[in-house]
């Protein structure tokens, strides 16, 4: 365990040359949120004539956005993506197959330091942007912050497990983007745009009980409309998944590995 | 002469690339269904918000798939001829223009046309795939393919004019990353929501309101040839100050002497 410890605070560090992205990634953020700001006070105000869509006002819907999006831009997946499909297509992980630490866990630790140096930015422009655009939720306590943050750094670990399994499967296919795309427009869907209440009933059970929920919706969800109930409901949902994801990727890692061939050289 | 001459450029880097990535033949037809599939994911995200309002500032259904076909259909007709028009940066920064400095070709489409994304075929062909969708009369098949053209011309031109700032400073392609990000991003919302210095910023340095907005209202929607012949003008302004700020900032290009080939 200290050794992952030592690799997640080697990569924080690493991550301090990259201050300049973490600004132009902020000033996306920006865009993106600016964008949903502008759609959603028309469709609040002018476009419907109700106050509150599915449970959810305008400021809670707007912080929902927010957090979403700040759990979708901060974990890069595609970087942990194409760090490990890189290393099985080019042959390179035959290097660190013999070294004391399991190249799975290794790159979702790394790319959890990345992703935790990049929340110090992200965060804090989250929080101006929402008290900016909308103001603070009427629900809104301070003794949540913590649960809050705990959560969305569990769901910024579940995208990278999950992202990381995708990477594996370049064991056996010569190129897993496309099947990203596919699995960040699921998660885009039916967690990022839209709460769980926005989808027909019959809908609403499996979206409940997906990693979508533990992703998206669930931290989002808690920053609108936070009780203690619904944090340990998304907690629970969270560590499960978490359980249940990293063992799938170690089974999918050590089957695998016995796959690659090395010509030495 | 020369027009034909560069002409002759693209159309060649563009069926060379294009052999050379379909040595790859699942990965090729893979990335070109998964890029549909991908863009087809956001009708149902439109699907929801027009169960919530029955339109945006006039805009429905229809008229929301018709921005997609043109914003899909331009991303990909710029990313297939003129994809490393994106990498301009890198190469500046990296000191890589010197192998493009040496071949007696227009130094600027040289460079945007020596590379091409696969996945861009898959935008295209989902801009028609839109006009099938919403029942599209015949004209519009034909329209937007100079719509396309041109709309890309204004997205890559305006992608070089910002990643040419790498000549002068040493993370520009941040900024023209970000510029591009925008461009993307906008394009597939109605205007009706932008107001103030958003409207004003879309119709500058975030040309959306060119590529996207002024033909779909202007041509499809509606029909107004000043507007259109607005678009044309703002395209050839974009393009040819693409050329002069590539053309200025190579000035001050430095080698780094790297020892390089194109094969």
């Amino acid at each position: 365990m200290t050794k992952y410890l030592n690799i997640f605070k080697t990569s924080i560090k690493q991550e301090k040359d990259t201050v300049l992205d973490a600004l132009m990634r902020a000033v996306s953020f920006f865009i993106i949120i600016f964008i949903f700001v502008q759609l959603w006070s028309f469709i609040y105000g002018e476009g419907g004539t109700q106050s509150v869509i599915n449970g959810y006002n305008l400021k809670q819907m707007i912080w929902y956005l927010i957090i979403t999006e700040l759990v979708f831009i901060t974990p890069r997946p595609n970087m942990i993506l194409r760090s490990i499909s890189d290393e099985i297509k080019s042959g390179s992980i035959a290097y660190k197959l013999n070294r004391p630490y399991n190249f799975y866990f290794y790159n979702i630790t790394t790319f959890m330091g990345k992703s935790c140096f990049l929340l110090m930015f992200m965060l804090p422009c989250a929080l101006v942007m929402g008290f900016c655009f909308v103001g603070s939720v009427s629900t809104f306590n301070f003794y949540q912050i913590l649960p809050n943050i705990v959560s969305i750094l569990l769901s910024i670990l579940l995208i990278l497990v999950l992202h990381s399994i995708l990477g594996l499967l370049c064991f056996w296919i010569e190129d897993a983007t496309p099947f990203a795309w596919i699995l960040q427009k699921f998660l885009m869907l039916f967690g990022l745009f839209f709460p769980l209440e926005f989808f027909p009933k019959w809908l609403q059970p499996f979206v409940a009980y997906s990693p979508i929920y533990s992703i998206y919706s669930g931290p989002a969800k808690l920053v609108a409309n936070f009780s203690w109930e619904l944090f340990l409901q998304v907690f629970a949902s969270q560590v499960v998944w978490i359980i249940v994801l990293l063992a799938l990727g170690v089974l999918i890692y050590n089957l695998g590995k016995r796959r690659v061939n090395v010509n030495g050289g | 002469m020369a027009v034909k001459n560069n002409l002759k450029l693209i159309f060649s880097y563009l069926k060379l690339n294009l052999k050379k990535e379909a040595q790859y033949k699942t990965s090729f037809i893979l990335k070109i269904v998964m890029m549909v599939l991908n863009n087809a994911f956001f009708i149902l995200q439109w699907l929801i918000i027009f169960s919530i309002v029955e339109n945006i500032g006039g805009y429905g259904l229809n008229e929301l798939l018709l921005l997609w076909a043109l914003s899909a259909g331009s991303y990909g007709v710029a990313h297939l001829f003129f994809n490393n028009a994106f990498s301009i940066g890198y190469l500046i920064y990296e000191g890589k223009l010197d192998v493009y400095l040496t071949q007696p070709k227009n130094l600027l489409i040289n460079i945007c046309c020596s590379s091409c994304s696969v996945s861009a075929i898959g935008d295209i062909i989902y801009a028609f795939v839109v006009l099938i969708i919403t029942g599209a009369p015949w004209w519009w098949y034909l329209a937007i393919i100079p719509i396309l053209i041109i709309g890309a011309l204004i997205y890559v031109g305006m992608v070089i004019i910002f990643q040419s700032l790498c000549f002068y400073i040493k993370n520009g392609s941040a900024l023209a990353n970000m510029i591009e990000s925008a461009i993307t991003m906008f394009g597939t919302y109605p205007p009706a929501i932008f107001s103030g210095v958003a409207k004003f910023l879309l119709y500058t340095i975030i040309p959306v309101g060119f590529m996207i907005f002024i033909p779909a209202q202007y041509l499809f929607l509606g029909f107004n040839i000043w507007y259109m012949l607005m678009f044309l003008g703002f395209a050839i302004l974009v393009v040819s100050l693409a050329f002069v700020c590539f053309k200025f900032g190579l000035k001050r290009y430095t080698s780094g002497s790297l020892f390089a080939g194109r094969l």
